[in-house]
């Protein structure tokens, strides 16, 4: 469980990044932050993964307050940010170096097959695709079995049909531990694809808006006029944010766990 | 068309566009890369033997071939090598680790680089070459100076090498790193010197290059053997043959310890692009 | 952490890039004094002070004005002939397979043989004297000046050319308005690199072969182990050379880079 408590950054030259984001998100939803640039979003992730720091405010996994990167946290780039000069399996085994080899090896030929890449252990990372490339990199993030896997724009390099190709991929992999999941976008057919929640964000200063639920059944319809209609609400809510200032505002949906 | 030359437009017949000679590097190029010196080889022999040129201030490839025979025989062709060979190898390796560790440590270290990089960059604007006179001044005429020389003329390639390298690291990789929860020590060691690698490699590589060139430099001023000092006794016996064969020597060995260097070094680099990859 | 942050905003990037290489000198110089005090030997390591007199003393005298005219008379020299002959070569070469295939070979192999190991051949052929200098100096500058040269030919665009021939261009319009100026970026590039070369081969040059100039200076300096002049002789030669490069440079940025697409 992942709870954020009046989260803020400012940067010393004035800027404020994010201001005063509370935020619970229950072990195993799949949550997607969406807004235009600006907006603190990819700031918030990075809080969030203890890569940066907040100026004041707290995150805290299962309990335990997040000062840096942390065992229980991992997190996916928008780039791959495979390192070349290892192979695709010690890439995905480059967090496991406490573990032995054989159990190393047993891992990563494990998560191997869950994303689909079993044969291609022993390649470079110059021979892969991007969208290869992206999932060894979630496979790397996974390996180490976090309760919280953070994404910020993974698939945005992507073409749009290796796109929709990675995020049912997504889904399928969370279906295994379910993990929490917290995925930054600006492609709003994603979040409502993926989330149960979605968290829109507004820039100057860059806070939470509105936090709305997506309550479709899964596996969710592209091409439903449900779909349509949730992203038509997001998109409305983001025209908003951008139009006039608002407060913030919740859609009435399921309690939200405590 | 005007007959100034000026561009003017004009109904002409139709251009035929310009179509590029191909710059591969098929075996045409390779083939011609050797047979035009050795034609050409040929014909200055033929001309000298013929009497239509005077062989005597640039010898035909026979008195050279000659030269480099009688050298090998009685074994002054190894001896000199072997002294030269001495002091590049020497001088290769105390450049190297000087400006390995220097270049790390300045790079790794934002202090160290505020007090260090400034003068080495002013004593890099002095040109190697100049340093002899005073090194010899401090060391004396021998095996000392010219190591000396040698490890000077190496270490600004490698010093700039790693310092470049290490500034220019990807930050996003490092990130990665962080992102694990690398220790600085591990971090440096899984992530930093492995993507200094290929840039390091370069600078291993000119280096050598210029330790090879400073090494003659050297062996000009007081040696007793070396390629060099056959250079030097070349030209004061009035022996254009033995420079040449000299010069001959020391440019095969120049190749010979390129290419074993990157063939060592080869391994550590499989994983790069073969864009990018120097061969 | 904020004080020395302040501290540095408050004098700019160029104000702090000052400080720090005066930061720099100055402890450099500290290190040198302290150096030359405990080895306490004017041979070994002269003070920086007793170089600075020394400076005086060979300017005032007009001996270092001497050397420094005739290092610079033989690096332009030599550097005249090297760009004489290799800018038109390269430009030759790129344009003409045939002799591509022909010249190449040969450049390729000279190529590596560095300036220095030329001189006894050079002395050899010309005597001693000033020829062998201005033989080093070319070729040391040649080999940059060609490649480089012979890189912005080979970096003609197709497209202007056929453009430029369907307006009508004779061939020598072609070379003056298009295969020149495509081709001026590089060449800049490649004249001051050869500049560098031309001024080490030259220092080389007169260190072993000649009777004036500054590598002459520092030899003969250091035969009379006057350490002192041999500093200020290193130095002169390191702040010329500088200073002619940072010249070409600044010409290749103000006057060539402002049209020049990068690549």
């Amino acid at each position: 469980m992942l709870s954020v408590n009046g989260l803020g950054k400012t940067y010393p030259n004035g800027t404020v990044a994010v201001r005063d984001v509370t935020l619970t998100i229950g072990a195993g939803e799949i949550v997607s932050i969406v807004g235009g640039s600006g907006c603190g979003k990819s700031t918030l992730l990075r809080l969030l993964s203890g890569l940066d720091h907040p100026t004041v405010g707290t995150v805290e996994v299962d309990g335990t307050q997040i000062v840096g990167p942390h065992p229980a946290v991992g997190i996916v780039f928008q780039e791959p940010r495979l390192l070349p000069w290892l192979t695709v399996e010690n890439n995905i085994g480059f967090g496991l170096a406490h573990l032995s080899r054989a159990e190393r090896r047993d891992r990563v030929h494990t998560v191997l097959k869950r994303v689909g890449l079993s044969d291609y252990g022993s390649r470079w990372p110059r021979e892969l695709s991007g969208g290869q490339s992206q999932r060894v990199a979630i496979a790397r993030a996974l390996v180490t079995r976090p309760s919280v896997l953070l994404l910020d724009e993974p698939f945005s390099a992507l073409d749009a049909f290796t796109r929709v190709e990675l995020q049912d991929h997504l889904l399928e992999i969370w279906e295994d531990t379910r993990p929490t999941l917290v995925l930054v976008t600006h492609d709003i057919e994603e979040a409502v694809a993926l989330a149960s929640r979605v968290v829109v964000m507004r820039p100057f200063p860059g806070r939470v808006a509105q936090i709305s639920d997506v309550t479709l059944a899964r596996p969710r319809d592209r091409l439903s006029h449900a779909f349509d209609d949730e992203k038509r609400a997001i998109l409305s809510a983001l025209d908003t944010t951008l139009a006039h200032a608002g407060t913030l505002r919740t859609r009435p949906a399921a309690a939200v766990p405590a | 068309m005007p007959a100034d030359g000026s561009l003017a437009l004009e109904a002409s017949a139709p251009v035929e566009p310009v179509r590029r000679p191909s710059r591969g590097a098929g075996s045409y190029s390779a083939l011609a890369g050797f047979l035009v010196p050795v034609v050409l080889g040929l014909a200055w022999e033929a001309a000298v033997r013929f009497g239509v040129a005077n062989g005597r201030l640039v010898p035909p490839p026979s008195v050279i071939f000659q030269t480099l025979y009688e050298l090998a025989i009685t074994g002054e062709l190894y001896t000199h090598i072997k002294a030269t060979l001495f002091r590049v190898l020497s001088g290769f390796a105390a450049g190297t680790i000087a400006g390995t560790l220097i270049g790390a440590l300045v790079g790794y270290a934002q202090t160290a680089r505020v007090l260090i990089d400034p003068s080495l960059q002013g004593l890099r604007a002095v040109p190697s070459i100049a340093w002899v006179p005073l090194f010899i001044l401090w060391f004396g005429i021998f095996e000392a100076s010219k190591i000396t020389l040698v490890a000077v003329g190496v270490f600004f390639p490698i010093y700039l090498g790693v310092l470049g390298a290490l500034l220019s690291v990807d930050r996003k990789i490092v990130e990665v790193g962080r992102a694990f929860r690398l220790s600085s020590f591990a971090l440096v060691r899984r992530i930093l010197l492995p993507s200094i690698l290929p840039a390091y490699v370069v600078a291993l590589r000119g280096g050598l290059g210029l330790g090879w060139m400073f090494v003659v430099a050297a062996e000009f001023m007081g040696a007793s053997e070396g390629l060099g000092y056959l250079l030097v006794d070349g030209q004061q016996l009035g022996k254009p043959q033995q420079i040449v064969a000299a010069i001959l020597t020391f440019a095969i060995l120049g190749q010979l310890s390129d290419w074993l260097l990157s063939r060592l070094t080869a391994p550590f680099l499989r994983w790069q692009d073969s864009f990018v990859r120097t061969s | 952490m904020s004080a020395r942050r302040s501290l540095l905003d408050s004098i700019g990037a160029t104000g702090t890039a000052i400080f720090l290489g005066a930061v720099g000198i100055a402890i450099f110089l500290s290190i040198w004094t302290i150096a030359s005090h405990s080895l306490d030997s004017a041979v070994l390591l002269p003070p920086p002070l007793t170089v600075l007199q020394t400076y005086g003393g060979l300017i005032a005298d007009g001996s270092l004005a001497q050397d420094v005219r005739a290092s610079i008379v033989r690096v332009f020299g030599g550097f005249l002939i090297a760009s004489s002959t290799a800018v038109p070569l390269a430009l030759l070469l790129a344009y003409s397979r045939i002799l591509r295939g022909l010249v190449m070979p040969l450049i390729a192999l000279i190529r590596p043989i560095p300036p220095i190991a030329w001189i006894p051949l050079a002395i050899l052929w010309m005597g001693l004297g000033d020829p062998p200098s201005y033989f080093i100096t070319a070729i040391a500058a040649f080999f940059p000046i060609f490649l480089n040269a012979f890189a912005g030919g080979a970096s003609l665009q197709d497209e202007h050319v056929n453009a430029a021939r369907s307006l009508g261009a004779t061939p020598f319009a072609l070379l003056k308005t298009v295969m020149l100026p495509s081709a001026l970026p590089m060449i800049v590039t490649g004249l001051r690199i050869g500049l560098g070369q031309a001024w080490m081969a030259v220092v080389t040059a007169e260190l072993v072969a000649a009777q004036s100039g500054l590598g002459y200076m520092i030899q003969i300096s250091r035969l009379n182990l006057e350490t002192a002049r041999v500093l200020v002789g290193m130095t002169v030669i390191g702040l010329l050379g500088a200073v002619m490069i940072g010249l070409i440079g600044v010409f290749e940025r103000r006057v060539i880079v402002p049209w020049h697409y990068p690549r």
